[in-house]
């Protein structure tokens, strides 16, 4: 059930994203709210949790973007994977912190996808115009999830069920 | 306690197996954009509305806005435009039965109407591609309303595009600047023709003709037209001007920068050219037949 509803919360941020930007587009530069959602994933989730949810989302975002089938899927899957496996290896937490995941993970999954590109010899769309787009996106994503850091966690504490730990009483 | 090394094992294996699906998909799949699947129509027809109703709630408020937030020099500007208007319809009268003579002459030529016979169709743009690297918009037209694949869409400057993909309510526009559209097009000045790709963004410097031979006639200036070749699009759309020849001192091809005539960034409404009906000509300039 918390996977279905996260899967909506993901469709919808989409949904409204793609339509808010025909008519609020400040040069383009828009954040990711997939990606934000699945960097949030991939710190808390099982690999075998998270990975499906970025097929699905990866599926959602190809398909309003005309992309080849399975590219948005797998690098998608490919970077929330990179963000749980060094996430493993580094000690931080909180909205900075996530934040800064974020963008990262942003630069990561453009690179990643103009590379799946280039390598089935798909053409790129990629001109001077989306370069100088990627560190604003990556900027902006990571704005966006400094401000929603603290309602997702709320929102994931409220559909994850309570684990008992040591000493509560009950 | 960490979790057992056997249950890592799995959860990797599980992982690879399922980032592989994606991968011979994607491997596997054809370099042309697919037609919507049953799933990708039942999503589209819950994501069409809400896309409708943000865009329709935007537009509203920005409607508010201007009719009752940002009243300044009204007057002035509504005097203007009245003259205008009076010019234009002036133009407007003389422009129709230029089009009426044209419809005859063509008749009498036995040439085929171009966009003025076609059955049009007008879209309101709900929403556009979230990736930067794939130039697509949606519109709130559908296969109930007569678009079918392949339909060229057009604005009031020129070509937009093409419906790439189709459910009941909503279509997806493979705009002309996207990497995988191409178009025939002839120069409106010599007659020269060339076939120009999209290269992604919207206005500037993102359409490269290609395959333009070192002797034909192009020069910065020079408007281009589509050429009708092949039925994808109607002959004489506007496609764009050329602002940027580059010829180097030996090769068989020339390579011509073109600037689009439709700022992709700005569209709200487009117009389908519906093929469905062939082309059929408007009621009000029927042209009378011969005797």
């Amino acid at each position: 059930m918390r996977f279905v509803i996260w899967l909506l919360c993901g469709w919808l941020c989409l949904v409204l994203m793609t339509a808010l930007q025909t008519r609020c587009d400040i040069a383009h530069v828009a954040a990711d709210p997939i990606l934000i959602l699945l960097v949030f994933f991939a710190m808390r989730w099982s690999p075998t949790t998270f990975v499906p949810m970025a097929l699905a989302l990866g599926y959602c975002t190809g398909r309003a973007a005309l992309a080849p089938l399975g590219l948005h899927e797998l690098a998608l899957g490919i970077v929330s994977v990179g963000v749980c496996i060094i996430n493993g290896h580094v000690a931080g937490s909180g909205a900075r912190y996530f934040a800064a995941a974020v963008a990262l993970a942003q630069l990561a999954y453009a690179v990643l996808v103009c590379g799946l590109l280039l390598w089935q010899g798909h053409r790129l769309g990629f001109s001077s115009w989306t370069t100088a787009l990627l560190f604003p996106n990556a900027l902006l994503s990571a704005a966006l999830a400094w401000l929603v850091y603290r309602p997702l966690m709320a929102l994931e504490a409220h559909l994850s069920p309570s684990i008992p730990r040591g000493l509560d009483w009950r | 306690m960490g979790p057992k090394p056997v249950s890592r094992l799995r959860d990797a294996t599980i992982v690879l197996l399922l980032l592989a699906l994606p991968a011979v998909f994607y491997v596997s799949n054809n370099k042309q954009v697919r037609d919507y699947s049953a799933l990708d129509r039942a999503v589209s027809w819950v994501s069409g509305p809400v896309q409708w109703a943000v865009v329709a709630s935007l537009d509203g408020i920005s409607h508010l806005w201007h009719h009752y937030g940002a009243l300044v020099d009204v007057q002035a500007d509504n005097d203007a435009l009245r003259a205008q208007l009076d010019r234009l319809s002036m133009q407007l009268q003389t422009l129709q039965e230029a089009a009426r003579e044209n419809e005859r002459l063509h008749r009498l030529l036995d040439v085929q109407p171009n966009v003025s016979g076609r059955r049009n169709l007008l879209g309101q743009v709900i929403a556009t591609s979230p990736s930067p690297l794939f130039r697509s918009l949606r519109i709130n037209r559908g296969s109930r309303d007569g678009v079918t694949l392949g339909d060229a869409v057009i604005s009031h400057a020129g070509l937009v595009g093409r419906i790439a993909a189709l459910s009941d309510s909503v279509a997806d526009v493979m705009l002309l600047t996207d990497a995988n559209s191409s178009a025939d097009v002839l120069v409106q000045r010599s007659r020269a023709r060339i076939r120009v790709r999209g290269q992604g963004g919207d206005h500037a410097l993102n359409l490269d003709a290609q395959y333009l031979g070192r002797t034909a006639d192009v020069e910065p200036g020079d408007v281009l037209l589509t050429s009708g070749l092949g039925h994808t699009f109607p002959k004489g759309l506007s496609v764009g001007r050329v602002h940027g020849v580059e010829r180097r001192a030996f090769g068989l091809y020339q390579r011509a920068l073109v600037r689009p005539s439709v700022d992709f960034s700005r569209l709200e409404e487009v117009m389908v050219l519906l093929a469905g009906d062939g082309a059929k000509a408007n009621d009000a300039d029927a042209p009378q037949d011969l005797p």
